[in-house]
């Protein structure tokens, strides 16, 4: 991974100069992640690929203020997060009220085997059934690598409440996984 | 507590980024970096457009200044004096001219968006008809007159943003036949 890194720094004090053709390549080296972390929180491919362009413009602007104690792309993809929650709190103003469509379930944990046979696509589809800040606060932590006190800042929640959250969230998960997984 | 569930989202890491956005995408990145681009670096460094349509305005404004005074009913710009011929007939070349250098630059990639810009302008052709016939019933109301000044550089704009685009689309797909 060295030669990566280079590589990226490299691009970076290019991008600086305000080259036209280095941020053209740093985007085709991260637009896909940050296209997916977008689309996670958003779930609409129009307005993930609005935000994740424009968190690209911003970064470029920003990039003065990069200062090398993260990976670029753990920075740039905080700023994907919070243009993406920010928009889908817009979303949420307008419909608050979210249908919790999680099917009641008697309480059955999946055997420790089943868990391994479980592929990205169960996952995904399980998560995106859960109500939206279920799957938000979900996916911050057990996708993107959050920790608690991290995502009560991001969601500006508490950290006892972004605690309760994710642990209810991951009851939900793994109660959708044995309905998808029965079904 | 490390569970089964979290084991799992550990050994599938990186393996969640599965879509991918709409075709286009780095087309419409492209024109976004060159938008914000042109709005940072103040541009004095002339743009031909901008220049164009300067020059096209204070063409105009003579011409509007000579025409109210030889006022003589009629529906078209041309017909209200001698300037505004010349006014008419110079937006008239340089869109015709505009219009021959897309044309020869057409093809399967850029069809769409082309024919997108035409529309446009279709649009506004119809407009500036209407505007030729409202001219001669309010017998050459200078909010018309600019109406239809402003008309003939709308029409410039659309082509001249096409251009543009039609030049990105060109830095695009050479950046991505050597990539």
């Amino acid at each position: 991974m060295p030669n990566t890194n280079q590589h990226i720094a490299k691009l970076l004090e290019r991008c600086l100069k305000g080259e036209h053709s280095a941020q053209f390549e740093i985007y085709k080296l991260y637009y896909k992640a940050m296209y997916n972390t977008a689309l996670r929180i958003l779930k609409d491919s129009f307005e993930a690929e609005d935000v994740m362009q424009e968190s690209f413009l911003t970064a470029f602007t920003k990039l003065g203020t990069f200062k090398g104690e993260v990976a670029f792309g753990a920075w740039l993809k905080r700023i994907v997060i919070n243009k993406s929650i920010t928009q889908y709190r817009k979303n949420n103003k307008v419909k608050e009220v979210g249908l919790d469509v999680v099917p009641e379930q008697a309480d059955r944990e999946i055997a420790e085997t089943e868990y391994t046979m479980l592929s990205v696509n169960d996952i995904t589809n399980s998560i995106n059934q859960l109500k939206d800040n279920y799957r938000v606060a979900l996916t911050l932590n057990l996708i993107e690598g959050y920790d608690y006190e991290e995502i009560a800042e991001i969601m500006d929640i508490t950290y006892q409440n972004s605690r309760t959250t994710i642990s209810r969230a991951k009851n939900k998960l793994r109660q959708l996984l044995v309905v998808s997984y029965e079904g | 507590m490390k569970d089964n569930l979290e084991n799992r989202f550990k050994e599938l890491t990186d393996q969640f980024d599965i879509a991918e956005p709409t075709i286009g995408h780095f087309d419409r990145f492209e024109s976004r970096l060159r938008k914000k681009e042109e709005k940072s670096t103040i541009t004095w460094n002339p743009n031909t457009w901008k220049w164009l349509s300067v020059a096209a305005s204070i063409l105009l404004l003579v011409g509007f200044w000579f025409g109210s005074y030889s006022a003589t009913s009629g529906m078209e710009l041309a017909e209200i004096s001698p300037e505004m011929e010349e006014t008419q007939s110079f937006f008239m070349a340089s869109i015709q001219k505009e219009v021959e250098k897309i044309n020869v630059q057409r093809d399967e990639t850029n069809a769409e968006i082309i024919d997108d810009a035409f529309a446009q302008l279709k649009v506004l052709e119809t407009k500036y008809q209407e505007l030729t016939i409202e001219l001669e019933d309010t017998s050459e109301d200078k909010r018309i007159i600019y109406a239809m000044i402003a008309n003939f550089q709308q029409r410039i704009e659309v082509l001249g943003h096409l251009l543009e685009q039609l030049e990105e689309i060109k830095i695009i797909n050479s950046e991505l036949n050597a990539a």
